[in-house]
């Protein structure tokens, strides 16, 4: 069973990519039934496209879909995996925190300037990637417990 | 190597060793390197953001992904089976090579192996096992190995991710996997073919022909797209971005409106499986922004092709080099990595060296499929496994020889870069 705020994390990723989908058919529909090219589409759908996937990879995609190596993992004793995880999430959760005050400096900073025909501010366009480096820092600590109570330490094969 | 560097690979290798997701490992490396160097870490944002902000063609990456899931849920792959089966049926063997067919039909709307295999791999490879003439690891190799013919023909999802790091041009690209993608698939046909006249294996059932002309409507419906679709890009009507979302459309009509095998329940399922789907390889992609960030600044390429240089190779013996390190490195990385650190390396190597790049690209394209079909890391026996439940071990007893076949034809390739350039180039690639 999906926990509540998991589904509205699963909400707002899939509403952001179908959103991309339909600005496109848009886009192609303009051009080509009505022979009237719009400047909006093009812009938003990138902006979009930024958002769906920094969202999704934050709040959407379980760790376990993610490309990994195993070939360590799935050879070596349930102990040492514990140990890999821990280390593994506190290198890059640790990392991924280091790097929020500057990321969000530069998220600020481009508050000033606005995208060309849209004017929206850079900020809420890079904003996402902020978001990612905090919910990388959150499911880091939330795996690392998870190691010491020893859940989630199974080998198996990936799919 | 600079303590820049060192450090930077010291987490990103870490980080994989420890079984840390590839495209995080590879993001905090980059912010690791830029702490050392002591520059400022927002670059991090910067570098990533304005990568994927300003990758307009990547766009397209999604929206096939999209294509492909729709065409899955909607029964697509099973109307081009009963399509397929009329054409190819009767023979020996007939649903192996019904199989190959019906994956080349595929292909051409989905720019995915995965898709491939998870779609209408998986409606031949059940029908396979009703039959006893074909064991397991038989109607699994087929699959896998016809799996591989979904990025060769375009679309093709690396082909684009290729064109963003190397500035080739993605229609150039897609005319030129055409032919070796045909070839490919009459290839397999071929020892398919072998194998079923020494194995005796069996013939499909006739298909009454009142029931033809319904099949061939439905069936007929999806082959359109690719022509639509190549017409399209290369006549410069749409953009490849453009043409995936056609794709996707299309798709939609056909499985909602034309087959109505699609509800709203599944329709969701199939957006939320295509967004996971999406942001798994674009983090692969943003990581490797940051990362070939660091390895310009460090003039690693550079050095890469003066190391090249220096060797004194000839065009045939540095690609030859780069299919072993494509085959080597296949054992142990996922093939996006190679696309997307590796590649951007040897490409100055390539131009200086005057390799043409849509040359190259199919090249690169082809041995990333043969990567995906070997073990110990190939995807493709992985996602057929589970699917199926087909252990590995009996899938790679009976597809050695399409991986021979393949590697033969790359080999080919290689030596005759005709095979791949004279499509484009008959379509008016690189003239000047």
């Amino acid at each position: 069973m999906k926990t509540w705020p998991q589904k509205a994390a699963n909400a707002i990723g899939g509403g952001l990519f179908l959103t991309l989908f339909i600005v496109f058919v848009i886009q192609v529909t303009a051009r080509f039934a009505f022979n009237k090219p719009m400047a909006w589409t093009d812009e938003a759908a990138v902006i979009l496209y930024v958002w769906a996937i920094l969202w999704a990879a934050a709040f959407v995609v379980p760790e376990r879909e993610h490309v990994v190596f195993d070939l360590v993992w799935n050879s070596v004793s349930r102990r040492a995996r514990q140990v890999m995880q821990i280390v593994g999430n506190l290198m890059i959760g640790g990392l991924a925190l280091c790097g929020i005050p500057a990321s969000w400096d530069y998220v600020h900073f481009m508050a000033r300037e606005g995208t060309p025909v849209l004017g929206l501010s850079f900020m809420w366009v890079f904003l996402p990637f902020v978001l990612l480096l905090a919910a990388l820092v959150v499911r880091s600590a939330w795996a690392i417990w998870n190691a010491i109570q020893g859940v989630g330490l199974e080998a198996e094969l990936r799919i | 190597m600079t303590s820049g560097i060192l450090i930077l690979v010291l987490v990103l290798v870490g980080g994989m060793l420890l079984r840390m997701p590839i495209g995080f490992s590879m993001l905090v490396s980059g912010i690791a390197y830029l702490m050392v160097k002591r520059q400022d870490v927002g670059l991090v944002a910067e570098q990533v953001g304005n990568g994927l902000y300003n990758s307009y063609v990547l766009l397209a990456v999604p929206l096939f992904v999209f294509a492909a899931n729709i065409m899955n849920a909607g029964t697509v792959s099973e109307r081009i089976f009963d399509f397929c089966r009329i054409l190819v049926g009767r023979v020996r063997g007939g649903l192996a090579q019904v199989d190959i067919l019906v994956s080349v039909v595929f292909s051409g709307m989905s720019g995915s192996a995965i898709a491939d295999a998870a779609g209408p791999g998986l409606v031949t490879i059940r029908q396979m096992l009703k039959k006893p003439e074909y064991t397991r690891g038989f109607a699994g190799a087929v699959v896998v190995a016809s799996a591989t013919l979904g990025p060769i023909i375009p679309p093709s999802i690396p082909m684009v991710i290729y064109a963003l790091v190397s500035g080739a041009s993605v229609g150039a690209l897609f005319l030129g996997g055409v032919v070796p993608g045909f070839l490919m698939a009459f290839l397999m046909m071929g020892v398919v073919h072998f194998i079923a006249t020494k194995r005796d294996m069996p013939r499909e059932d006739k298909i009454p022909l009142r029931e033809w002309p319904a099949i061939i409507f439905r069936g007929a419906l999806p082959l359109s797209m690719p022509i639509v679709l190549l017409g399209g890009i290369y006549s410069g009507a749409f953009t490849p971005t453009e043409a995936a979302a056609v794709a996707a459309f299309h798709a939609l009509i056909l499985a909602a409106v034309v087959y109505r095998a699609l509800t709203w329940r599944t329709f969701w399922g199939v957006v939320l499986e295509s967004t996971r789907g999406s942001a798994v390889i674009t983090m692969i992609l943003a990581g490797s922004f940051m990362l070939n960030y660091a390895f310009t600044a460090e003039g690693v390429p550079q050095a890469m092709a003066m190391w090249v240089d220096s060797m004194h190779l000839s065009q045939i013996k540095f690609l030859l080099l780069v299919n072993v390190m494509f085959l080597v490195l296949g054992c142990f990385l996922d093939v996006s990595v190679l696309l997307l650190v590796f590649v951007p390396m040897l490409l100055p190597a390539a131009k200086l060296l005057g390799v043409d790049l849509v040359h190259f690209g199919v090249l690169v394209v082809l041995n990333m499929m043969i990567g995906l079909i070997h073990p110990p890391f190939g995807m493709l026996l992985f996602v057929t496994k589970a699917l199926t439940g087909i252990p590995i071990g009996e899938m790679m007893k009976e597809g050695w020889h399409f991986l021979l076949m393949l590697l033969l034809l790359l080999l080919a390739m290689t030596f005759f870069p005709q095979i791949v350039l004279w499509l484009p180039q008959t379509m008016g690639y690189g003239a000047k």
